[in-house]
């Protein structure tokens, strides 16, 4: 059975699409048939994150409007089995996006035995994270550790278990929070939210925290998903969030404010 | 001679009431009623005309033996009570009780209690059928931000928290029993009658029958506390919910 997972925050540039590459990746990295799709028509930087913008010649949109075969379109990885890539297109707008195209790809993609279809919400709550967030299964909501992030996440929500199609079928998007960007360090002087507070407004499952790490932007730069970065603490976090969500229990890592040196031996 | 009760101009029935019962903690008549306005200073209207029961289980002999039920009496007419009866005090004082002019009420023991809880329903469902139905809509999951619940008809009761920025709407009462965080509004066709009960009140706005309070705006110590609000003469109440 195919999984739809959907990775959404309502607030943009919290980590959606380093989150959507990095569970792809490691998905796949565990032997799942894997496709990760880029909602953001318009604004693509999937496929430059997972480091394959060169080799884009077909997208998303070509293939809802029948421009192109799914085949054809999906770039597979080459770093990893099992991994297909399909970008958005940059030349247009959400409005190219619409629910019996979006729902005919997510088909195909069934039909073609994925196991796992990860959807990269864009941000806000318009028609491009709508068409993302419709089909879930499940879905992964990206939080920073701040209000105004937070009380998006809380929006999103309320969105997924009323307008999504699962919603309407009077069932539940199954909801896992993950937490990116924390510095223990910031909590406890009181700049960021902490954990706690977090799941006291939120009040969903959380399935990671992801530690502020400069490996991530550098993972970026490079199109590397951060997850393949085994020796840095966001990759290492990621690939915890991975086995959690295949339903090892782990127990919650980087919590704490780490020792100075433990920060230079990685990075010094 | 009588030897069946003819009731046709009146029935006289042993019922259950709800009532406002002071529990007495001390004797000392100044500090009690000092202590029964501040109480009544909170909702002034509420308390109008509304009959007392003094309670005394929790005073020994000798509080009961100093205790000025005269001056009892005076003190909660004056702040507008009816003054009803006592109950629970030592059968030595009852006379000095009965002349300041209050009732006895015999002493209330848990089994008696329980048996009278045990009438009482089995009288309210013989009445079922009179009762208007009306409509609760039951909420298990937390309300989100953005989001809207409304039940146009009857009750809402939400088990879980509300967002920030969410919206609670009822024709009737609304109860929440996880933190409140958005706008409440109860009464929304302007049922007067309606109030908001809730475990946790964090809410933006809080409004009943069109009248809105914005609780940053609103003197109460009762934010991150249970409270029940309510509407008497135009006026929104929010008082602690303990009885």
């Amino acid at each position: 059975m195919s999984k739809v997972i959907v990775v959404t925050s309502g607030k943009g540039g919290v980590g959606k699409t380093t989150t959507s590459a990095a569970i792809a990746t490691g998905l796949a990295q565990q032997g799942f048939k894997t496709a990760v799709i880029d909602f953001d028509v318009g604004l693509r930087n999937l496929d430059l994150i997972m480091g394959v913008e060169r080799r884009v010649v077909f997208d998303f949109v070509n293939v809802i409007n029948g421009e192109s075969g799914l085949k054809q379109s999906l770039i597979k990885d080459k770093r990893v089995e099992n991994l297909f890539i399909l970008p958005a297109s940059q030349t247009r707008d959400k409005d190219a996006l619409n629910k019996e195209g979006v729902e005919r790809v997510i088909n195909e993609l069934k039909d073609e035995e994925f196991d796992y279809i990860v959807c990269d919400s864009p941000a806000g709550i318009e028609k491009g994270a709508f068409m993302a967030l419709y089909f879930a299964d499940e879905a992964i909501v990206v939080t920073n550790p701040e209000v105004s992030s937070v009380r998006d996440s809380d929006r999103i929500l309320g969105i997924l278990q009323s307008k999504s199609k699962k919603a309407e079928q009077g069932e539940r998007v199954k909801e896992h929070l993950l937490i990116t960007r924390y510095s223990a360090e910031r909590v406890s002087d009181g700049e960021m939210l902490g954990v706690e507070d977090i799941l006291d407004i939120l009040a969903i499952p959380l399935i990671g925290v992801i530690p502020e790490s400069p490996a991530v932007l550098q993972a970026s730069n490079q199109g590397n998903p951060v997850i393949l970065d085994d020796k840095s603490i966001a990759g290492q976090a990621y690939n915890d969030v991975v086995k959690r969500f295949l339903g090892e229990d782990i127990p919650h890592r980087f919590l704490d404010e780490a020792k100075k040196g433990f920060f230079k031996r990685i990075f010094g | 001679m009588v030897s069946k009760l003819n009731n046709q101009h009146i029935d006289l029935k042993g019922e259950m009431a709800m009532q406002n019962v002071l529990s007495l903690k001390s004797s000392d008549i100044s500090s009690i009623l000092e202590e029964l306005q501040e109480r009544v200073e909170q909702a002034p209207h509420f308390f109008i005309d509304t009959p007392l029961i003094v309670d005394c289980s929790k005073l020994d002999e000798d509080q009961q033996a100093t205790l000025s039920y005269d001056g009892l009496l005076t003190g909660v007419k004056a702040l507008s009570f009816v003054p009803v009866a006592v109950r629970n005090i030592a059968q030595e004082f009852t006379a000095s009780a009965v002349k300041a002019g209050w009732g006895i009420l015999p002493e209330r023991k848990l089994k008696e209690d329980e048996k009278d809880n045990n009438r009482q329903s089995q009288v309210a469902d013989d009445n079922l059928d009179n009762l208007p139905a009306t409509k609760t809509t039951v909420i298990t999951y937390p309300v989100r931000s953005g989001q809207q619940v409304i039940e146009p008809e009857g009750d809402l009761v939400v088990l879980a928290h509300s967002g920030a920025g969410s919206e609670l709407l009822a024709a009737g009462s609304i109860h929440v029993y996880g933190k409140i965080s958005g706008r409440v509004i109860a009464g929304m066709h302007g049922d007067t009658s309606a109030r908001i009960f809730c475990k946790d009140l964090q809410a933006e706005l809080i409004a009943i029958a069109g009248q809105y309070l914005l609780l940053d705006e609103a003197e109460t110590d009762l934010a991150g506390k249970s409270a029940m609000i309510y509407l008497n003469e135009g006026h929104i109440y929010i008082e602690p919910l303990i009885f």
